[in-house]
């Protein structure tokens, strides 16, 4: 092979066959090694999330960002949130978002770089063209679907789905990794399997925040449940489904931030035993009342950990019916700011804000 | 090396008149000799400001010796004048910041740098040492066309870049080179070791 020594040149020179090299051909370049890596961001034709443009990461296919995602996790600068979601369901994938966050915060400078790997038998790899990728020591064949999406084709589709997940989990150094299940049209002991496979990633990515997505969470086998929670916090964990008392309450109540859709049988007394700090309840039913024995409870020196609740009533927000006859319980004061929004100030100096949403009518918040 | 013996760059006569023209002679760092029309010199920043520093005339250039180039053989010379003279006359190009930045070879310039690599390293660096904007603009360009659709691992190969294991490596002997007293005791330690650390100091 004919070789040619490019570190020897000039910086003008190096600089110059860099800004001519194509974008997908510099990637590559920089995944070389670290060396080059840095040399290749010091050009106007960079690899780095923080140094291209919102377009110029759009434009990229489906290769060069899986290929800018290894990239990131090999300088790892820490100011890039890697997350993979591994989708449990009908459909087998692993969804990747890089987000870079500029330290000044500002939601234009912010830079989101996507990707999807879906996890397909191999019949369905009927005389289409494809190719081959290496992952680790595997050779697998995969179809490039579009900008964002790789389809690969497993004779195991069950180990094909552990594999990616574990080589992924280990390659990217994920910050986040999120558990999103649905068992809906899933063969019952399939799911099992695959579920507790997800779930052992999920544990041992010990080092990223782990949160969990359950969907039809009615349709779980409590033998799945248990694997879900036993031994695993979560950062946040997410119903869309009806609770029905259906997630056990040590665990699930645990996790940071617990956001339930369509969370009817979420109650009070839930709430009461929640160690969340932040609660988000929607299509809740709980009513004006229940939220005066919380606020009872709360100024009488319980729910600590709490600093956000946000929850849809079954009825309209009344305040004032809420705040009622709270006035006379000892040390409380209620501070009275406008009709909708009122701070309370515990015996103990502790305050919160509590107003009722100008938007949804039934949306009752409370904030420390 | 006389003039008449040196390696004649091709100048079309027919397209100057011959009463305008201005030569310069130039030589390498192997002493072979160039003469070069003015006009082909203005395509190199570095010698058109040196030739007009130096305010030859016609006369001066055939008496006095020829500018020597220190630092470029008579090889990579005619190379670079080959093309200066045949782009002669060419306006400068200004980058327009593009990225990738877009590089067209003329056919002329891919003949001419159908040569080994080593030549090619060569004229680059003459390229950019006299400040020639478009020979560095296509001998770059293809530099950069190797790279299209290798891997990382055929890249290394190609660019002979060191892998992070050598580049390790090479700074860990960089490290021991510049404190020999360190390495002589880890050396020393090891050796005990190896004896299962039975003899004495």
């Amino acid at each position: 092979m004919n070789r040619f020594p490019l570190l020897r040149l000039p910086y003008v020179a190096l600089r110059e066959v860099i800004v001519t090299i194509d974008k997908s051909d510099v990637i590559n370049l920089a995944l070389s090694s670290r060396k080059t890596c840095k040399l290749v961001n010091t050009t106007r034709n960079p690899v780095s999330m923080r140094k291209q443009s919102k377009e110029e990461i759009d434009g990229l296919d489906a290769v060069d960002r899986l290929n800018m995602a290894r990239l990131e996790s090999l300088e790892n600068l820490g100011d890039v949130t890697k997350s993979m979601k591994i989708v449990v369901s009908k459909k087998l994938s692993l969804q990747f978002d890089f987000i870079y966050i500029p330290g000044c915060q500002t939601r234009s400078l912010c830079r989101l770089l996507s990707f999807e790997f879906r996890i397909n038998p191999i019949g369905d790899l009927v005389s289409e063209e494809h190719r081959t990728m290496r992952f680790g020591d595997l050779k697998v064949p995969i179809i490039i679907d579009s900008k964002t999406t790789f389809r690969t084709f497993w004779k195991d589709i069950e180990f094909g789905f552990q594999f990616l997940s574990r080589h992924f989990a280990q390659e990217f150094k994920l910050d986040d990794i999120i558990l999103d299940a649905n068992p809906e049209e899933v063969d019952g002991s399939k799911f099992s399997r695959l579920l507790e496979n997800a779930v052992d990633v999920v544990k041992s990515s010990s080092e990223a925040k782990r949160s969990l997505s359950v969907n039809k969470i009615e349709l779980f086998s409590d033998v799945d449940l248990q694997n879900m929670f036993r031994n695993i916090k979560y950062e946040e964990i997410r119903s869309r489904g009806p609770l029905n008392r259906r997630l056990p309450v040590d665990c699930a109540f645990e996790a940071k931030n617990l956001v339930v859709q369509n969370s009817d049988g979420f109650t009070l007394k839930d709430l009461l035993s929640s160690k969340c700090s932040r609660v988000h309840l929607i299509g809740n039913g709980m009513t004006n009342k229940d939220m005066k024995e919380f606020l009872i409870n709360w100024i009488d020196g319980n729910l600590e950990t709490l600093q956000e609740l946000a929850v849809e009533l079954i009825e309209e927000v009344d305040i004032e019916k809420i705040l009622a006859e709270l006035s006379d319980r000892t040390g409380c004061n209620i501070i009275h700011y406008e009709k909708s929004k009122k701070i309370i100030r515990r015996g103990d100096g502790k305050g919160a804000t509590v107003r009722a949403s100008n938007a949804n009518k039934k949306l009752f918040t409370m904030i420390r | 090396m006389s003039v008449e013996n040196a390696p004649v760059v091709d100048v079309d006569e027919a397209a100057i008149p011959v009463e305008k023209k201005m030569y310069y002679r130039f030589e390498s760092n192997d002493k072979k000799e160039f003469r070069v029309s003015e006009l082909a010199i203005q395509q190199s920043e570095t010698l058109n400001r040196l030739v007009e520093a130096m305010g030859y005339t016609s006369e001066d250039v055939e008496n006095k010796p020829a500018i020597a180039i220190e630092n470029i053989d008579g090889k990579t010379l005619k190379l670079v004048f080959q093309w200066c003279e045949h782009h002669k006359g060419e306006a400068i190009p200004v980058d327009d910041g593009s990225v990738p930045k877009i590089v067209e070879i003329p056919e002329f310039d891919a003949k001419l740098m159908d040569i080994d690599n080593g030549l090619l390293f060569k004229l680059i660096w003459a390229a950019d040492y006299l400040n020639i904007v478009q020979l560095l603009n296509v001998s770059c360009k293809k530099v950069a066309n190797m790279a299209q659709g290798k891997t990382p691992a055929q890249l290394r190969r190609v660019y002979l870049l060191p892998s992070d294991e050598e580049d390790e490596a090479a700074k860990r002997a960089a490290q021991e080179a510049q404190d020999p007293r360190a390495r002589e005791v880890e050396e020393e330690f090891e050796e005990r070791k190896r004896q299962g650390g039975n003899s004495f100091f």
